[in-house]
């Protein structure tokens, strides 16, 4: 028996207490003359006795409750001494497997479960004295003992609480931190838990380096396989998108839905639910039968007619693995997108206005479908411009317009700071090109100060990888490129701070630029977009481009529709709301959301910042938890983890493979009375009880002997 | 002394003390009692016809004169002269334990007060009394008096005594007895503390003389209710040996040891064909006195 805080023992200096009051008690003496004397003596004379025999038993009752005080917050416990792993004593390191997989079940018990009894078997094992850590690896080592303690039960209180993780098992980092602390200990040993998925020795080369790292500090290491043999069916959904986060209400959207099968026999045709909100199907799907490591993507295409922001769920039914049985998204349904197009005059010796183009292409299907379109344009002249305007459009595109009257201009700038977009082109004509160049309108909100005209250096548009989320389309092939048509002429300028480059040509100069500006976007065109500068508008990339661009200004917040288990999730809203409280509906708890934190004002934005993202599942965001949500997301596991197909032998480590082929676990199995013995309580708790019964016998006791007699 | 206050007066330990406030605390404490009492306290002692009254309302229609009413149709009521035939010998015990008092007024002082308002009582309706103490330093029988002149002769006996020695009573009752004459009335205070089996043998010498003998058990309230706590020294007030205890602890088993004390003298006063009477001395003292001279007269009708 050893004690954790041997400094509380100076507390037995408390046992004087009862005694100093039972002195100081008896101290106080009044005298009285008695005249009856005969009945006292008679009453003390039998009852005296008694009374101090009472005295004493409450006396060393309240000594002893003093006592056992003391030792309790001296913490004693059994086992003790300095860490070491000398005279047979050892120092293991627990390593315990808790990612994804280990949630497979079997109907009765999980995979964990059975990691966790193989790792309080290696506990029982243990040589007295012995010391044992736990680090609980999941993509990530989570140190739940650590650094290894003696207090063995410590350990085993901290595995009935572990819980697998709906993440990666990458167990290069667990075991390079487990490493590192048993650096120089003697008799240390590395007991590795795991299913032995795939995941597990995905980092083999990192793995063998730290093998001999273990070998050269002469540490132990040691592989228990909880995997179970047999047929382990298990389909799984391993991504879920939808081609775009802005889905028009009332409108088809097409999703792509990737599902592997993951389980060691052949799947059957199964069908896929989606469901939005409180697990209300909306839609359904089939998947194909797949033999086992097979994946496909399921095409589907969805309807919403609510606006505002849903969480969209893909569903399988229920299998060996239930972690990944489901996949969430998270989509702000809009309405149908309201353009303004404001355009100057045409240009000298061309037939179309500078907007032609652009009208075309945001509305590009003929006229009987305008209606069913998501995008509506009204074409306007600048001078028919107002403040109405601006309320029923969401973007506004400026098309070669030369000047604005002030009371329009500033119309526009507040129309901006409060969400709204705005595209910008130049003038084309020569005429009114030094005029623009000296005073464009709008000036304070363009991207580019400084501007000059570049003329007749034919260029190009660069080749992929592109960053702006405009473009990022063109970096699959797939969609077609970006540099097969010519800019000859275009606008150069100084990028402002804040300001995005989009789209950079061959010469460097950016042949597009975009900024934020309050809650509102601007993008900004070096070339008018009407085929006098540039053949752009008659490129067959022109239509998307137009299109990505205005879904880009529609937009008022950019949302990640999906994040990892832990990962923070965070959303731009309006400034007005910084400082105020927002609420979150998880997972544990759909229909009640709960206060998560403040809308955090970061350089001139207000951000939701969610991170207690662990549980997978659907996420709402409320400022206002009566109102409707103002964002909302899916937090979905780690894809590895579908796979419970057992690692090749020539892809585990030879440290590893040469532990499992031994057998794993060594020593001797514990004892039933070493089980049970184990089993009870700690010394600590015992004596809470035992003072708890102290005391209530002292006060029962204290109660009945204070009775007159 | 407040002079709104004239109960608090009479039991003022100074006053008790001297004899003229003595007689005054009796005179005045009889007349309490008899307030509205037309019939002696006392009667059955001897009662001789005196002279004829007027009826006036309130007057026991018993004592009419109905020859007077039908000769001369008024209403007319007897009034009678008490017999000096009979001798009352008031003792009053004055050992150690007597002088105990919780609060202002001692078990002493109490029977002083008591003895007193008899003395008057009995000489007023014409007996004769006679006070003395036993268990004492020496038993002592004063003269009898018989005329309410020598009262304060009486009270002058009484004030002065002192309680101190620890004499047997039944002794000290033994040598008394002689001067006592048969056929008397004798009258105890005392609390009993000590030495009751001897008093009692010795009282039934005054069985056999056809002697009345009457009781006033002095106890002080503390002694019946044992209300002290915390620790302490109890010092005996006849030698007894010192005593330390918490009496808070015993007090319930002390009361019953009090009653079954105060119990068992009332039944050996019952065997002796002798008056009971406990004496609270945290009671009004007239209104105990008053009770029992209502009880003998209720007997005695």
């Amino acid at each position: 028996m050893h004690l954790l805080s041997p400094i509380y023992l100076l507390g037995l200096a408390a046992v004087a207490l009862p005694v100093l009051i039972h002195l100081i008690r008896h101290r106080k003496v009044t005298v009285v003359a008695w005249a009856a004397h005969r009945f006292l003596q008679a009453v003390v004379r039998r009852l005296q006795r008694r009374r101090r025999l009472n005295d004493l038993i409450l006396l060393l009752l309240r000594c002893l409750l003093f006592i056992l005080v003391a030792l309790l917050f001296a913490r004693p416990f059994i086992g003790g001494g300095q860490i070491s792993g000398g005279d047979g004593a050892q120092v293991v390191l627990l390593l315990l497997d808790g990612s994804g997989s280990m949630g497979t079940s079997n109907g009765v018990r999980s995979g964990f479960d059975q990691a966790r009894d193989r790792a309080l078997e290696v506990l029982d094992t243990l040589p007295p004295t012995s010391s044992a850590g736990l680090i609980l690896f999941a993509g990530r080592a989570v140190p739940l003992v650590s650094p290894p303690v003696r207090e063995l039960d410590t350990v085993r209180r901290e595995l009935e609480r572990a819980v697998p993780m709906p993440a990666g098992s990458d167990l290069a980092p667990a075991l390079e931190a487990g490493l590192e602390m048993l650096k120089g200990m003697r008799n240390a040993r590395i007991v590795v838990i795991t299913d032995g998925r795939q995941g597990v020795w995905a980092d083999r080369a990192k793995l063998e380096q730290l093998g001999e790292v273990a070998a050269a500090g002469n540490i132990s290491l040691e592989v228990i396989d909880t995997s179970e043999t047999g047929d382990l069916p298990n389909l799984g959904l391993v991504s879920l998108e939808s081609s775009t986060a802005r889905p028009v209400a009332g409108q088809s959207v097409a999703l792509g839905v990737g599902v592997r099968n993951g389980g060691t026999q052949p799947s059957e045709r199964t069908r896929l639910i989606f469901e939005t909100g409180k697990d209300f199907p909306v839609g359904e799907a089939w998947v194909p039968a797949l033999r086992p490591g097979a994946s496909t993507v399921v095409q589907a295409k969805l309807r919403f007619d609510k606006t505002g922001w849903q969480t969209l769920t893909a569903r399988l039914p229920g299998d060996g693995l239930a972690m990944d049985d489901s996949r969430t998204i998270g989509l702000q349904v809009r309405p149908r997108l309201n353009v303004v197009l404001v355009q100057g005059a045409s240009a000298p010796g061309r037939g179309v206005p500078p907007g032609f183009f652009l009208e075309a292409a945001a509305v590009p299907v003929p006229v009987a479908q305008e209606r069913d379109f998501p995008v509506a344009v009204t074409t306007l002249q600048a001078s028919q411009l107002d403040a109405a305007h601006l309320q029923t459009g969401s973007v506004v595109m400026l098309a070669g317009l030369t000047e604005l009257g002030r009371g329009q201009e500033l119309a526009l700038k507040e129309f901006v700071r409060n969400g709204g977009g705005l595209l910008i082109t130049p003038p084309a004509a020569e005429a009114v090109r030094t005029a623009y160049l000296t005073r464009p309108p709008l000036e304070d909100l363009l991207p580019m100060t400084d501007l000059s005209f570049v003329e007749a250096e034919a260029t190009y548009a660069t080749a992929p990888p592109y960053t702006s989320p405009i473009t990022a389309f063109w970096n699959d092939s797939a969609a077609g490129s970006l540099e097969a048509f010519i800019v000859q002429d275009h606008l150069r300028g100084t990028l402002r701070d804040n300001a995005s480059p989009v789209l950079p040509l061959a010469d460097g100069d950016p042949l597009f630029a975009t900024q934020s500006v309050g809650a509102g976007r601007v993008f900004f065109s070096t070339v008018p977009l009407e085929g006098s500068w540039s053949d752009l508008p008659l490129s067959p990339q022109f239509v998307p481009l137009v299109q990505r661009t205005l879904e880009w200004l529609s937009l008022q917040s950019e949302a990640t529709p999906q994040v990892a288990p832990g990962e923070r999730w965070s959303l731009t809203v309006p400034l007005v709301h910084a400082g105020q409280p927002f609420y979150v509906a998880g997972p544990l708890n759909p229909d009640e959301p709960q206060l998560a934190g403040e809308v955090e004002l970061v350089k001139n934005r207000a951000l939701i910042n969610e991170a207690s993202t662990r549980e997978p599942g659907a996420y709402r965001v409320y400022l206002d938890p009566a109102g409707p949500p103002v964002g909302a997301f899916g937090v979905n596991p780690d894809t590895a983890e579908s796979d419970l197909r057992p690692t090749p032998n020539a892809e585990v480590p030879e440290w590893a493979y040469a532990a499992l082929s031994s057998g794993g676990t060594t020593g001797p199995k514990a004892g039933p009375l070493t089980r049970w013995l184990r089993a009870l309580p700690e010394p600590w708790v015992l004596l809470a009880y035992a003072i708890l019964l102290l005391g209530a016998v002292e006060l029962y006791l204290a109660q009945r002997f204070s009775r007159p007699t | 002394m407040p002079p709104s206050s004239p109960q608090r007066d009479l039991l003022d330990p100074d006053a008790v003390k001297s004899a003229s406030a003595l007689g005054l605390i009796a005179r005045k404490i009889v007349e309490g009692y008899k307030v509205g009492e037309h019939r002696s306290p006392l009667k059955g002692f001897a009662i001789e016809f005196a002279q004829h009254r007027e009826y006036a309302p309130g007057d026991d229609v018993r004592h009419m004169d109905w020859k007077i009413l039908g000769r001369s149709d008024r209403l007319f009521i007897k009034q009678y002269e008490q017999d000096t035939n009979y001798m009352a010998n008031i003792l009053l015990d004055a050992s150690g334990s007597m002088a105990y008092a919780s609060g202002g007024l001692s078990k002493l002082h109490a029977a002083k007060i008591i003895a007193a308002c008899l003395s008057y009582t009995i000489v007023q309706q014409r007996d004769a009394v006679s006070v003395g103490t036993i268990g004492g330093e020496e038993p002592v029988l004063y003269p009898r008096t018989d005329t309410p002149a020598r009262l304060p002769w009486v009270m002058e006996s009484l004030a002065p005594l002192e309680a101190a020695g620890d004499s047997s009573l039944g002794a000290d009752l033994t040598r008394l007895a002689p001067q006592i004459k048969p056929r008397s009335i004798v009258i105890v205070l005392s609390d009993l503390l000590k030495g009751e089996d001897e008093f009692f043998r010795s009282l039934a010498r005054f069985q056999h003389q056809k002697t009345e003998v009457i009781l006033f058990h002095m106890m002080d309230p503390a002694e019946l209710t044992m209300p002290f706590t915390g620790k302490v020294r109890f010092e005996g007030l006849e030698g007894e040996e010192p005593l330390i205890t918490h009496p808070e602890e015993f007090a319930l088993a002390y009361r019953e040891e009090v009653q079954r004390f105060c119990k068992g003298i009332r039944t050996q006063c019952e065997a002796c064909d002798a008056h009971y009477v406990l004496v609270d001395t945290s009671k009004p003292l007239g209104e105990t006195l008053g009770e029992y001279l209502a009880f003998r007269q209720r007997i005695n009708r």
